[in-house]
């Protein structure tokens, strides 16, 4: 087994130059410090998940060996350029597709110059892989329900299983997906409603108590009451692979809010 | 530039922007090769091609469903935009090598009146920025010469965040915004509604050995065809507000495309024209349902038709 470590973290821009006075840097900094326990733990492979890659002819998995450039957000935009860079474990990428088609998936490797990549992986790339670790992108279909997302998850998992490089698997979700509907002061940010908050509070604890099957359950509620980001699939996946296991509690080392929505950096336990 | 007289809309364009319309046709920019395909949707565009070499518009603005903004209704406005659009989801038919005129002087305008009417809006202006491809290929497909400037305005998400009477009302604010800014600039244009009617889709491709296999080319249920063909024949008899009535049904049961708010953006620029819209034709590309629709504007001045404001 070769899933070293997991982890849950936000993917907005806003953590790449936090604006002084808001909450978004203990957000960064926290998931520097993912980087830096996952680099301790001898990691030579991070696979991400983001559910801002959303695909609909079933699931992508890039497969171009290298990758770099400049990126701006199409919201986001004034937030500046992004650069990025990519080593893709291609090798990988194409045993990854063939596991999921395997499971009855429908998957394709993909290896395009110019494809782009999501914000939400070049964000966590950005802060989490600083040292020029393999990576893998992993998108999220669109059509695939929450049970989909963890068969699919599940015969990841067992390429990863099979194969010999320590890895790490990281989803990149948004908690409440409520965002303010207007410019914002950050040094103001919060969570958008008490509500969200409470939800997002109530899951983050389910996770740390290792109550995955609970939060499983609840899941479809506090995806329709808080918009969580694609249907909360990024635990889907998380529990497919093999991260999220019952009674395996997470750590939670960082929540706040990014434009109102919630965002957690969760480490969990493998 | 027309001089100093009141600039106008000439009319507008129902004008999707399903990529495989620019597969189809094999243009220059665009690096994936086909054997054809899509002629009904691609001979409608051929219309609005003449149309505009006849006009020779000052400008196009183009409303995209997928520039999606989160806060507000952005308006491109850096001069010139350059780079590759690689579609997302096909991109094995689209790897465009765009090269945009923008008029910042007019897109600065949009998005100032667009605040002065309470919206949320800022000219995106980072020259890094890549084009998404429902304003290139709509774009493209409407003036594959591209040598009229253009306006891009994004999709805000209100649409699938508010209440659906919220979101279009703030469509319909844009939309008086951008005649603002249009009447005030001197300028001559047209405008762009980049849109699909229904979009329910196939979630595979038929062939993917062949994508422009029209043997496997239909619309993905009779129920999402009525609906195309309810809208179409309301458009083309010009009832707006018959239209609006149904607009939401439309939008909940055809997953149509609308909801992003392009078609009314651009019917409330035109000031809701009671006038018929022409079809130039209607397609199925992977399952939704497209027109390539025409408003011009030039014909119901000249007949005395009217406009009405909601």
């Amino acid at each position: 087994m070769t899933l070293t470590f997991a982890a849950l973290v936000p993917g907005l821009p806003h953590l790449l130059n936090p604006a002084p006075g808001s909450g978004h840097d203990a957000l960064a900094r926290a998931m520097a410090h993912i980087g830096d326990t996952l680099e301790a733990k001898g990691v030579k492979r991070i696979l991400y998940y983001s559910t801002q890659w959303l695909s609909v002819l079933g699931t992508m998995v890039q497969a171009q060996p290298t990758i770099s450039g400049v990126h701006v957000d199409a919201s986001w935009h004034q937030l500046g350029e992004i650069p990025f860079s990519f080593k893709v474990d291609s090798a990988f990428a194409e045993q990854m597709s063939a596991a999921a088609t395997a499971a009855g998936f429908r998957t394709q490797a993909i290896n395009y110059e110019g494809f782009p990549i999501d914000t939400g992986t070049i964000v966590a790339n950005r802060l989490i892989n600083r040292h020029g670790i393999a990576t893998g992108m992993i998108s999220s279909w669109l059509y695939a329900g929450y049970e989909d997302t963890v068969k699919f998850g599940q015969s990841l998992a067992d390429a990863i299983a099979a194969d010999t490089a320590p890895t790490a698997v990281i989803a990149v979700s948004s908690l409440s997906g409520n965002y303010f509907p207007t410019d914002i002061d950050p040094r103001e940010d919060h969570i958008s409603s008490p509500e969200d908050d409470e939800w997002n509070q109530r899951i983050i604890a389910l996770m740390s108590s290792g109550s995955f099957g609970a939060a499983d359950l609840l899941v479809p509620t506090y995806a329709k009451t808080c918009r969580a980001e694609v249907g909360f699939k990024a635990l889907a996946f998380l529990r497919g692979i093999g991260a999220a296991r019952e009674k395996q509690g997470a750590t939670c080392l960082q929540y706040g809010a990014i434009h109102g929505t919630g965002a957690a950096v969760i480490q969990f336990s493998c | 530039m027309s001089g100093a007289s009141e600039g106008r809309i000439l009319g507008g364009w129902l004008a999707p922007h399903p990529p495989h319309l620019v597969y189809a046709e094999n243009p220059p920019q665009n690096e994936p090769r086909s054997s054809g395909g899509w002629e009904m949707l691609r001979w409608a565009y051929d219309e609005c091609r003449a149309k505009l070499k006849a006009q020779r518009p000052d400008v196009i603005i183009v409303h995209s469903p997928h520039w999606q903004t989160t806060v507000g209704h952005d308006v491109l406005a850096v001069p010139k935009l350059q780079g590759l659009s690689v579609d997302p989801i096909f991109p094995h038919l689209f790897r465009y090598k765009f090269d945009l005129q923008v008029d910042v002087d007019l897109a600065e305008s949009i998005s100032e009146e667009a605040r002065a009417l309470g919206l949320t809006s800022k000219p995106m202006a980072n020259p890094a920025f890549r084009v998404d491809y429902g304003t290139i290929t709509s774009l493209h497909m409407m003036n594959p010469d591209w040598d009229i400037p253009m306006v891009g305005i994004s999709a805000n998400n209100s649409p699938y965040f508010h209440d659906p009477k919220t979101a279009q009302d703030e469509m319909i604010k844009l939309g008086e915004a951008t005649r603002i800014a249009i009447q005030k600039s001197g300028k001559r244009a047209v405008l762009a509604a980049s849109n699909s009617l229904s979009h329910l889709h196939f979630s595979a491709e038929p062939n993917p050995a062949l994508p422009e296999d029209m043997s496997r080319e239909h619309v993905f249920s009779h129920a999402q065809y009525e609906w195309d063909v309810r809208v179409i024949n309301l458009l083309r008899a010009g009832k707006i507000f018959e239209l609006m009535n149904i607009l939401p049904d439309f939008m909940e049961e055809a997953v149509a495309e609308v909801k992003a708010g392009s078609l009314m953006w651009m019917l409330s620029a035109m000031e809701f024209p009671q006038l018929p819209a022409k079809l130039h034709g209607y397609g199925n590309v992977i399952g939704t349902g497209n027109a390539v629709m025409e408003w011009d504007l030039t014909e119901m001045h000249s007949r005395g038709t009217g406009s009405t404001q909601l």
